[in-house]
């Protein structure tokens, strides 16, 4: 047997085999790994995120104006002596694996966003500009 | 020796090279074989994975959203649920509430305590919202009106009920409610009226006579809501 050649033929079909097979297991890898899995997180976040800005919306005020948002944004000293009851507001309402951030026209109550966590959002029109609500799992 | 290079003894050179290759053609196919079934089983499970609960949490999702929607059947405005409503669940009447959930296991419960149970729902896929439980409260005031002397609720309200009973000789011809006349008649008003008053102000009542009214002959009666916090969960499993 001619050692060379012999060598040749085997590698040859071997090399097919694992290419083949590398192919075969990057197919199945794509669908083990990257298939999306709709756990539904985010609609789920977006749903508190509704939820929040909803009851905020309509809940009535500490002292005067028309809604507790509507208060909260009338003016910039308005908002920073309600700043920390809305904020004990939303920690009451939301659930408590939540954490949240409320940007108001004046500025932000809550927490830093973390980056790359899953985020719902919720934006709520009030007279004086658009108050946006957002949770995420803490 | 194997049986490849047994039939291959006598042969020539390129034959045997040939044997060699049937049997590592045949090891190949078999690996190519079980790399493909390794696949077809994930995929089939990638594929039911993510078929499997669709439509659950797809009804979960709508039963939700119009349990919490501001005219639903269970609920006074936008995300705020009646306790009354709430608490008198009964599966028959949540169908009938909600078609949707026809023919489906669903779990309602609110703070994890079930209001109401259709089918044999334990697993399955769960929407949570935010919500708030009212409960209706009735306050009564009775104070003495005259000119320049108003009622100011504490709370705010959506609507009042008024019972109008002036002393003999006494007319009462208009009531307002932050200025607004609600009502009004000239011949005297007598007997008991309900007032619709905005829910976004604090409310103001007046009362116009011809004379004094003591104490107890204008009863207002407002319904302030009190309401808690809760949270929400529908599961729908299968």
């Amino acid at each position: 047997m001619a050692e060379g050649s012999a060598r040749g033929q085997l590698s040859l079909a071997a090399i097919e085999a694992a290419v083949g097979v590398l192919l075969v297991l990057g197919v199945t890898a794509g669908f083990a790994l990257s298939v999306p899995h709709p756990d539904g997180s985010v609609q789920q976040l977006d749903a508190y995120a509704h939820d929040a800005g909803t009851v905020l919306a309509t809940a009535p005020p500490r002292h005067g104006g028309a809604t507790r948002l509507s208060e909260v944004t009338a003016s910039r000293a308005r908002f920073e002596r309600e700043r920390a009851s809305l904020r004990r507001r939303l920690v009451r309402t939301l659930p408590a694996n939540l954490l949240f951030r409320v940007e108001t026209p004046y500025g932000p109550v809550g927490y830093p966003r973390p980056p790359g966590v899953a985020v719902g959002t919720a934006t709520i029109a009030t007279a004086n500009g658009p108050v946006t609500v957002e949770v995420w799992y803490a | 020796m194997t049986a490849a290079e047994v039939r291959g003894a006598g042969r020539r050179p390129s034959e045997q090279r040939g044997q060699a290759n049937l049997l590592a053609v045949g090891v190949a196919l078999l690996l190519v074989t079980g790399a493909l079934g390794v696949a077809v089983a994930f995929s089939d499970g990638a594929f039911a994975g993510v078929d499997r609960t669709a439509g659950d949490r797809r009804l979960a999702d709508s039963l939700a959203a119009r349990v919490v929607a501001s005219d639903g059947p269970l609920a006074a405005r936008e995300n705020v649920l009646r306790r009354d409503a709430v608490e008198n669940l009964t599966p028959a009447s949540f169908e009938d509430a909600f078609p949707a959930a026809r023919g489906h296991a669903v779990r309602v419960a609110l703070d994890g305590h079930t209001l109401v149970r259709t089918g044999d729902a334990t697993g399955g896929e769960t929407v949570r919202r935010i919500v708030l439980v009212a409960r209706r409260q009735s306050r009564t005031y009775a104070p003495a009106f005259g000119a320049g002397v108003d009622l100011t609720l504490p709370r705010r309200t959506g609507a009042l009920d008024l019972v109008v009973r002036p002393p003999p000789g006494t007319v009462v011809r208009t009531v307002r409610a932050d200025g607004r006349i609600v009502l009004r008649d000239p011949d005297g008003l007598r007997g008991a009226y309900r007032v619709r008053v905005s829910r976004y102000r604090t409310t103001t009542v007046a009362v116009d006579a011809n004379g004094s009214l003591p104490a107890g002959s204008v009863r207002v009666t407002a319904h302030p809501s009190v309401t808690e916090k809760a949270t929400l969960a529908v599961t729908v499993d299968g």
